[in-house]
């Protein structure tokens, strides 16, 4: 059998295709509004000393939305790196352990960007 | 496994790119390298929560000529696949099929992608010098 249609009858990028483009449309549609937000802040902090750059990110608000901004990041690359691996890669195996490794890395990465927040974010207010 | 080596489509070698179909797999060519750097940004933020010495090491990384032409790539990859994706979202509602429109629609995006970049480098530095 082909791998590839192997894949899509037995859930293929994610346990469901039709989560799996919902996902990847709804952090794409809370990204728009995010991205720009941290661009222009992170422009307007470009050259700031890492006192200035701790004080924004401890404010409430630009916790809050970073912690929400670097979720939804992860959550929308691990969904797009699936789908690249989904259309490359046809050799069982190796799509399993891409596929592992991408939804760990995100994971991993998400939960270091919150604990530096949370760590800056509790520092800001002792 | 027998027939895993059947060729698979599309078989791009024998179409003659267009606007189109090349703006399509910029799409994921910068999807890609965004999620290549968006670990970067994780560091910058870890390095802010450790303290003044790892971040002193992501800010001299990033003031480098590396660093900033990595930078300039990445905010030209980030400001395509937001207008892009953008376009995606109308198609995904239905809207922009007509041939025509696509092809314009996709020129915009190229030039939206281009003057956002421009715009943006060109506050980080009048504002302080450098990014970040």
């Amino acid at each position: 059998m082909n791998d590839a249609g192997n894949n899509s009858a037995q859930g293929g990028v994610a346990e469901s295709g039709v989560s799996h483009w919902w996902g990847q449309r709804l952090t794409a549609i809370l990204l728009v509004p995010l991205v720009l937000w941290f661009t222009a802040s992170f422009v307007t902090l470009s050259g700031a000393g890492l006192t200035l750059v701790r004080q924004w990110i401890a404010s409430p608000i630009t916790s809050l939305f970073l912690a929400i901004f670097m979720a939804a990041l992860f959550r929308h690359i691990q969904l797009g790196l699936e789908v690249v691996v989904d259309d490359y890669v046809h050799i069982r195996t190796r799509n399993r352990a891409a596929m592992a490794s991408i939804r760990a890395s995100c994971i991993l990465c998400t939960v270091v960007a919150w604990l530096s927040i949370l760590v800056i974010y509790l520092e800001g207010r002792g | 496994m027998a027939t895993s080596n059947r060729p698979l489509s599309p078989h791009l070698q024998v179409y003659r790119p267009q606007i189109t179909s090349v703006l399509s797999i910029l799409h994921r060519i910068t999807g890609v390298a965004l999620a290549v750097g968006a670990p970067l940004l994780v560091w910058w933020l870890a390095a802010a929560a450790v303290g003044p010495e790892a971040f002193a090491t992501v800010r001299t990384f990033w003031g480098s000529w590396f660093g900033q032409l990595l930078l300039l790539g990445w905010t030209f990859a980030l400001f395509y696949h937001l207008c892009n994706g953008i376009r995606h979202l109308a198609w995904d509602l239905g809207y922009g099929f007509n041939l025509g429109t696509a092809t314009f629609t996709g020129w915009l995006v190229v030039a939206g992608a281009g003057s956002l970049t421009l715009v943006t480098w060109f506050f980080a530095y009048s504002v302080t010098g450098a990014i970040p």
